[in-house]
């Protein structure tokens, strides 16, 4: 089995003497998948995130992406081949949308030269693909949760890689935003591009993933595709709270037991 | 170009206000301060203006904040330690002061960078800061202890006029003196102007785009740096261009580099030349320049920000 991305016996801890963030993760994603993170806060999702981006290195262990370490590829290479995302990237100065789309193209441009007019119509099919034209021209500071979170996934989508990083895609989104986000998701799935994702929504993992990783306090809990890792019983232990697993047609319905 | 034109033929002599220029012609004693005093004059204003215009521009994008300026990271205050201690025990000429000046400004970039590298508080960004915050309280109290020790009659007042910024030291060789290194430095940024809108995202953001951000930030840095501590050291502390001016350049122009950098580079030579006009004719002294800047930014200031519909962001 040899996946696009490749992670084998990760150790990561922030400073030398701290617990280990991450431990033992071993795991492997085929290319064209859709890989879940699934985990209670601060289990170290966005962290495995980081390693495969390469912005944190391992203490221990292997971290493999097309066959090289992340932190070693030439920066503009990594670029082509993965984009980020982030959950939350506070923005300082007011972009607007479209020029903020355009940042997605800095990988594929020698680091001194603008962008042409060829990449503007990349950055412009971007948004038509995310269906957020109409913001192109609006101010990047003066957008919705669910727009805001938009034009970071058409900026990600500009970027042309082979693999999407999406840190918590629909956390604060409204129902709405949250079913255009997946149907994004879906699209890019078909075109193949892979993707690895945190959520706290087991439901979108269960309709969207390919690939599940349950991570309870820096250790997998369990790897694999999502009919065997959405079960009562090890979501129930991953986040330490009863939770039960329905089935409605194809789709599960996965609640809390509450009172 | 029209305004520094313009500002050549104003002055005190021979008459306070527009000169014509066929006086050049016929007045020698005019073309001498025409050529000798106020060309290099108007020349500097205009390097210094777009200099720390340019570089307040990088820093508070690199920064990703909107109130940093070119002598945030302990230049400013360690230019002012300089020149004060050369007034104090070298000689208070122009060179002397530069020299010194330009020295202790470098000295302040160099601590709070090594400074940021020992902390084990929050982020490289915020090291940086907190690092240029200590050294300038540091070099600030030592200026503070410079003017208790000052001579108060020949020389507390040359430490307070350099303090307050003035173009009266200006002259040919004081400008080829800076030239190399501003021009060079002002090359580079404005190279590396549609990068800056990268690298004002957060670090994780700019490296998942390709780029390295530690890196490249610090070569901008040091660039913006450099050239600023050149034009303070034949300045002196011209307060606030390099904050306001950034500001002046992203409202109007808006927040890309590309164009709010040269933007600023334009907005800051003019910034500095109507100042410094102004500084040098309304009355019959000198008045020192730092004074209108501060005075002109702090109205501006208050006029951009609470001018109707200038939103929630810088």
């Amino acid at each position: 089995m040899n996946g696009i991305i490749e992670a084998s016996q990760l150790r990561y801890r922030y400073t030398p003497k701290a617990p280990p963030v991450l431990d033992e993760i071993t795991l492997s994603v085929p290319a064209g998948s859709a890989l879940a993170l699934l985990g209670p806060n601060g289990a170290g999702k966005t962290t495995l995130l980081d390693l495969i981006l390469g912005w944190r290195s391992p203490e221990s262990g292997r971290m493999m992406v097309k066959s090289q370490n992340p932190s070693q590829l030439r920066r503009s290479e990594a670029g082509k081949l993965m984009s980020l995302a982030a959950q939350s990237e506070s923005i300082t100065f007011s972009f607007p949308v479209v020029d903020y789309v355009l940042f997605g193209r800095a990988p594929h441009l020698h680091q001194l030269r603008p962008p042409s007019r060829q990449d503007r119509e990349t950055a412009m099919e971007a948004l038509r693909t995310v269906n957020i034209l109409h913001l192109a021209d609006r101010e990047v500071t003066k957008l919705s949760g669910g727009e805001l979170q938009l034009v970071k996934i058409a900026r990600s989508i500009a970027q042309q890689t082979e693999i999407l990083l999406l840190d918590e895609p629909t956390s604060d989104l409204d129902p709405g935003n949250t079913v255009r986000i997946m149907e994004i998701m879906e699209q890019q799935k078909r075109l193949g591009i892979t993707q690895v994702f945190t959520t706290h929504d087991p439901m979108i993992a269960s309709d969207i993933a390919t690939h599940t990783a349950l991570i309870r306090s820096g250790k997998l809990l369990f790897f694999g595709p999502p009919e065997q890792a959405l079960t009562s019983d090890l979501l129930s232990r991953l986040y330490s709270t009863p939770m039960s697993v329905h089935h409605a047609g194809p789709r599960r319905i996965i609640i809390r037991g509450y009172g | 170009m029209v305004l520094t034109a313009v500002s050549l033929f104003i002055g005190r002599y021979p008459t306070p206000g527009l000169s014509s220029p066929a006086l050049l012609r016929d007045d020698s004693v005019f073309l001498q301060v025409f050529l000798q005093l106020r060309m290099p004059r108007v020349l500097t204003a205009v390097i210094a203006g777009a200099v720390l215009g340019a570089a307040g521009c990088v820093f508070q994008m690199i920064f990703s904040n909107p109130l940093v300026e070119p002598g945030f990271l302990g230049v400013s205050q360690g230019a002012a330690f300089g020149a004060a201690l050369s007034i104090l025990f070298i000689s208070s000429a122009a060179l002397p002061v530069q020299a010194v000046s330009a020295v202790f400004a470098m000295t302040g970039l160099f601590l709070s960078y090594w400074l940021a590298r020992k902390f084990h508080f929050g982020g490289w960004i915020l090291r940086l800061v907190l690092a240029g915050i200590a050294v300038s309280a540091l070099f600030a109290s030592g200026v503070g202890f410079l003017k208790y020790a000052a001579d108060p009659v020949s020389q507390l007042p040359d430490i307070t006029f350099w303090l307050l910024g003035s173009l009266t030291g200006a002259s040919w060789s004081r400008l080829i003196s800076i030239a190399p290194i501003t021009l060079i430095s002002l090359t580079i940024l404005m190279m590396f102007r549609w990068r800056l809108n990268i690298l004002s995202l957060q670090d994780r953001s700019s490296f998942s785009l390709g780029a390295r951000p530690h890196l490249e930030k610090l070569l901008l840095l040091f660039c913006a740096t450099a050239a600023a501590a050149a034009v303070i050291s034949v300045t002196g502390l011209v307060g606030w261009v390099g904050l306001i001016v950034p500001h002046i350049a992203r409202r109007t122009l808006g927040s890309d580099a590309r164009n709010a950098l040269p933007g600023s580079m334009l907005i800051g030579s003019i910034y500095f030349l109507v100042s410094d006009t102004a500084a040098r004719t309304l009355l019959t002294g000198e008045l020192p320049l730092g004074i209108i800047t501060s005075a002109a930014g702090a109205a501006l200031f208050i006029i951009i920000l609470s001018r109707k519909g200038s939103g929630e962001h810088l």
